[in-house]
């Protein structure tokens, strides 16, 4: 083969004629539906993969409510309410000491299970179940004059199963390893091995590189202005989501919420302002003392029905943990906090450096 | 490729008419740029939500960037309210799909179709997204750094480098196909070429 096509024409010669197959709702069915408040229905075929997912939500639900039923028939029943545990947590946080520093930092640890394919060029690649660990720092600069970063100082990834291991090694056994844990900021594509540095809050790159609050990815600035009193940290909380498009409900304030109170910088008040937003949902339950993934004592507290789960050391009100689980009450991913705080020191960066 | 803004000038009075047109002019687009991203399995359910979002922010939709505008809401979709590992599954069960389709083709160019096809199912999710922007989406570079939220300076660096992927990629699948000789493509219940 010596002539050599131009790989941009062949691409636009290959492009499959199902992508133009279109919806089959109407116009009018959508608007019915969205009138109705309920998700849309196609008219004969049913949407399948995202109505499987709100099923294993809901699959999620009904399993944590056995176990959590199960806890309540055995254990004493003297379990404080979510909403008791959360507002002590908050005024405990209110008092702490109120100075800023440099930057924000956060070191935690994190794991997540997920599926991803690659393969040898002319290798159809397969799905290939994973489980991978990342040790992270994350340095976000309180001015716009200092660049944020994420530190990646360790990271690795191994196939689930043997059946996952063995796609894995016929597919070249690449490396695996990736920060997936809840609130983590995400890498995305090719990494190099441990340490590396990525650049945050780069305005260069806001869609990779600004911090994500649930649906919406925002500025240092703007979570440093965010408002103390509940109802308006609710109210700009709820904006942000819409303004990604997206519903504000429970969940994404949940999501919201323990993202902020995981990596991003904030000062007591807001903290406590943001366990008070958690205390007002009324989804909160308290699973009871428990330990988080890195082993360390804590409390419980779940959005029920969710799957997702924070650990908070009630003693300083301090969130250790945050945590998934899937529909049989297996952690899917977790992320544990092992130091954060305002410091005026400078991040130590490694050689490998992505973005600007 | 030059857009009609279906709205603009018309006069439409009501919201429920400029929706209607809107769905209708743009509803195919964003289905093949879901299932691009996704597979069909899941582009059904993207489009409704994408336009259920359209429909709440009708007045917010710019006049010149409609389908700019939708396809952001449908990234965003994908990317927030759609698990990564069962979009992944979906994306990677299309693409086999799109290949068993392409080794069954027997028209024009359909060796290098198949090659492609191959070559674009070992890049990134990332490349795999820039590169079909504007092969397949049918948007302008312009357009599809709006997309993507980029200046169009980065996106054509970003461009660059995934067509040198794919680039690479295909003269691996060359280089191993004249290897092997030309064997006969096998493909699961379908016996020998």
């Amino acid at each position: 083969m010596s002539r050599k096509p131009d790989a941009m024409r062949l691409l636009t010669m290959a492009r499959p004629a199902s992508l133009d197959r279109g919806s089959s709702v109407s116009a009018d069915d959508l608007l019915v539906k969205a009138a109705a408040g309920a998700p849309p229905e196609p008219g004969r075929r049913r949407p399948r993969l995202l109505t499987a997912f709100r099923l294993a939500s809901v699959a999620t639900a009904v399993a944590v409510a056995a176990v959590v039923l199960v806890r309540s028939e055995g254990a004493a029943p003297s379990l404080e309410p979510a909403r008791t545990v959360l507002l002590a947590a908050a005024d405990r946080i209110e008092n702490a000491n109120p100075a800023t520093g440099r930057y924000w930092h956060t070191i935690g640890r994190s794991m997540a299970v997920g599926a991803g394919g690659q393969a040898p060029a002319g290798m159809e690649p397969r799905l290939v179940n994973y489980r991978v660990t990342c040790t992270h720092e994350v340095w976000m600069a309180k001015s716009g004059r200092d660049p944020s970063w994420l530190v990646v100082t360790a990271q690795s990834g191994k196939p689930l199963t043997e059946a996952d291991e063995e796609t894995w090694r016929r597919q070249g056994a690449y490396r695996l390893g990736g920060c997936e844990g809840p609130g983590v900021p995400g890498v995305g594509g090719v990494t190099p091995s441990p340490p590396f540095a990525v650049r945050l809050d780069d305005e260069l790159a806001p869609e990779v590189s600004y911090p994500q609050v649930g649906s919406a990815h925002v500025t240092t600035k703007e979570v440093m202005n965010l408002p103390t009193d509940v109802a308006k940290l609710r109210q700009v909380l709820q904006g942000w989501t819409r303004r990604s498009g997206q519903r504000a409900d429970d969940e994404s304030l949940y999501t919201q919420a323990t993202s902020l109170l995981s990596q991003l910088p904030t000062t007591p008040r807001l903290r406590a302002a943001l366990y008070r937003v958690l205390a007002d949902l009324p989804r909160m339950r308290n699973t009871g003392a428990t330990t988080d993934p890195i082993g360390r004592a804590g409390t419980g507290i779940e959005l029920s029905g969710s799957g997702r789960r924070i650990v908070i050391d009630e003693t300083s009100g301090r969130l250790l943990a945050a945590e998934e689980r899937d529909a049989r009450a297996a952690l899917t991913s977790w992320t544990a906090l092992t130091a954060s705080g305002w410091t005026d020191a400078r991040p130590a960066l490694p050689t490998g450096i992505i973005g600007s | 490729m030059k857009d009609v803004f279906p709205t603009e000038g018309t006069g439409l009075p009501n919201r429920h008419e400029r929706f209607t047109v809107l769905y209708n002019t743009y509803q195919a687009r964003v289905y093949g740029y879901a299932a691009g991203r996704a597979g069909h399995q899941l582009a059904e359910e993207v489009v409704s939500e994408t336009f259920l979002v359209a429909w709440r922010r009708l007045d917010d939709i710019p006049d010149q960037a409609q389908l700019q505008w939708l396809f952001r809401v449908a990234r965003n979709i994908l990317r927030d309210n759609v698990r990564q590992a069962a979009r992944r599954e979906s994306l990677e069960a299309e693409l086999r799909t799109w290949i068993t389709e392409a080794v069954a083709d027997v028209g024009e160019h359909a060796t290098e179709r198949l090659t492609v096809l191959r070559a674009l199912a070992t890049l990134s999710d990332d490349d795999k997204e820039i590169l079909t922007l504007t092969t397949w989406h049918g948007l302008s570079t312009a357009e599809a750094a709006q997309v993507l939220g980029c200046t169009r300076a980065a996106f054509f660096v970003r461009l660059h480098r995934a067509r040198r992927r794919l680039q690479s990629a295909i003269d691996a699948t060359d280089t191993a196909d004249t290897a092997a000789s030309r064997k006969p493509v096998t493909v699961p219940g379908r016996g020998p070429r």
